[in-house]
């Protein structure tokens, strides 16, 4: 256990020393993915499938907030049906608008829910995300949850209709697909059993990670990996799909480890960030680069006096000790500015 | 001379200004009511606008049956159909929207004060510089 946490924290320096670097490169990295199983999935125009332009998009999201590279996704997503069918592109089009106005408006912060889930469909690890928003986010997250399992479930009846149907370029032909894509999406009971799973499955984590109970984020990872895997159980044997319960089990234990990873490296990274400000007063500018001091391992330190007076033991936190100086110093000079008029008081009234 | 204390309390709400803070301090600029009223009024359009869309892609859907029967549909019904499943989805929009923004609202205003107590002692911290906090305290004493 103390060699992981001493690796812990060593990524953290490291990532304090290059973390300038290291955001865009994770970005470009996450792009990259996202693009390719794009492509691998729906990449029907030959000119979007290559390398140099996946290339592109991706360094233009990496330099870039990640709202854009959902639009991005979205925009390749749109573009590779528009070459097999500009009107499938169309309803697909409205698909995103109807889901935007009613559901993904309310939870701007988490589009990358949205994309994030049929990209890790397609790596059959989608299990990680109702897992990782139970930890971090709040139920709300359940829309763009949601959302995201509906949007995989359309583009694999486009997919499906696509690769079936033969000649779909003229407006006559396109209209019986696009008949048989509503159909089947309506009827997609998968789509809805699983949307159902992924909603409990946020709801019971972040219910068991409020408990105040000791390992209270561990037990809800585990309570959350039990119930994905009874509930995409009772939904593959309902719609009668046995064969995809290895894979399920397979990935929802996956994405177990990788959330236990994700919430082991956290803590440590969310107070890692190094925050470059600018401010000025009446005299300076200043530019500060503030380093957080935290390190998650030192903080409780334990004080043993053995001439003790009150108590024998005494635990000491030292996280925020700037701010209990600064309070303690300000509480200082107000009680001397009290003493003070105090005094002056008195002086007026023995005069008095 | 540099001032480390007050540095420190100008770092933390600059960096505060510059994440997290944007957004209450954008919120701050409305009273409450303002507030959700405002974010009702786009849900309604937003909802508005996605069930037309949604009525047009079921138009679209069931073409072919309502261009043969154009002239033996009962429009009322149809119509009244498609104001019930209106209001409804306005309702839970409208509640939906009144709950979670008031919330929203709740909690950027707990942070706020946050930033507010620091805002006060850079005051303070600003006026001991001045030597003013000395002489308003005597000022304060004459006046007894």
């Amino acid at each position: 256990m103390m060699q992981i946490l001493e690796f812990r924290e060593k990524l953290r320096e490291i990532y304090q020393k290059y973390q300038n670097y290291l955001n865009p490169a994770i970005k470009f990295i996450v792009a990259l993915i996202v693009f390719m199983v794009i492509n691998k999935a729906i990449g029907y125009d030959d000119k979007l499938n290559k390398i140099t332009i996946v290339l592109l998009l991706s360094v233009v999201s990496a330099v870039t907030p990640s709202a854009i590279l959902v639009l991005l996704a979205m925009v390749l997503s749109l573009a590779h049906v528009y070459s097999v069918a500009p009107l499938l592109a169309i309803l697909l089009v409205f698909i995103y608008i109807i889901l935007y106005c009613f559901f993904i408006r309310y939870t701007p912060s988490f589009g990358y829910v949205v994309l994030g889930i049929p990209i890790l469909y397609a790596l059959h690890i989608p299990y990680t995300v109702p897992l990782l928003l139970g930890l971090i986010a709040s139920p709300i997250t359940i829309l763009p949850a949601s959302c995201g399992v509906a949007i995989y479930y359309i583009i694999h009846v486009i997919q499906e209709e696509v690769a079936t149907a033969t000649d779909i370029t003229s407006m006559d032909d396109i209209f019986p697909v696009f008949i048989n894509i509503i159909d089947k999406i309506v009827a997609n009971k998968q789509m809805i059993m699983s949307i159902i799973v992924f909603a409990l499955v946020i709801a019971v984590v972040y219910v068991v990670r409020r408990l105040k109970i000791e390992y209270a984020f561990e037990i809800a990872i585990g309570a959350g990996t039990v119930t994905t895997i009874i509930g995409f159980l009772i939904v593959d044997l309902r719609l009668d799909i046995p064969k995809q319960i290895g894979t399920m089990i397979l990935g929802t234990l996956i994405s177990a480890v990788i959330v236990v990873a994700i919430q082991f490296f956290r803590r440590v990274l969310d107070y890692t960030a190094v925050e470059n400000v600018q401010f000025e007063d009446d005299d300076y500018y200043y530019y500060v680069k503030a380093v957080p001091k935290i390190k998650v391992s030192m903080t409780n330190v334990k004080v043993k006096r053995i001439n003790a007076q009150r108590g024998s033991e005494e635990e000491i936190d030292d996280s925020f000790e700037d701010d209990d100086e600064d309070k303690r110093e300000m509480e200082r000079r107000i009680r001397d500015n009290q003493a003070r008029e105090a005094r002056l008081q008195d002086n007026m009234n023995r005069r008095r | 001379m540099l001032n480390n204390r007050k540095i420190r309390l100008m770092t933390k709400l600059a960096a505060y200004e510059n994440e997290e803070g944007k957004e209450d301090i954008r919120l701050s600029k409305y009273y409450k009511t303002d507030y959700v009223r405002l974010q009702v009024l786009k849900s309604i359009t937003a909802t508005a606008f996605g069930y037309l869309l949604l009525l047009f892609m079921i138009f679209i859907y069931k073409s072919e049956y309502l261009i043969e029967n154009a002239v033996s549909l009962d429009y009322r019904s149809i119509g009244m159909t498609i104001l019930g499943y209106f209001i409804v989805l306005q309702t839970i929009s409208i509640i939906g929207t009144l709950i979670g923004y008031s919330i929203k609202y709740d909690r950027s205003r707990k942070k706020l004060s946050k930033y507010f107590n620091l805002l006060k002692r850079l005051r303070i911290i600003y006026k001991e510089e001045d030597g003013s906090l000395m002489n308003e305290s005597q000022r304060e004493d004459t006046s007894l």
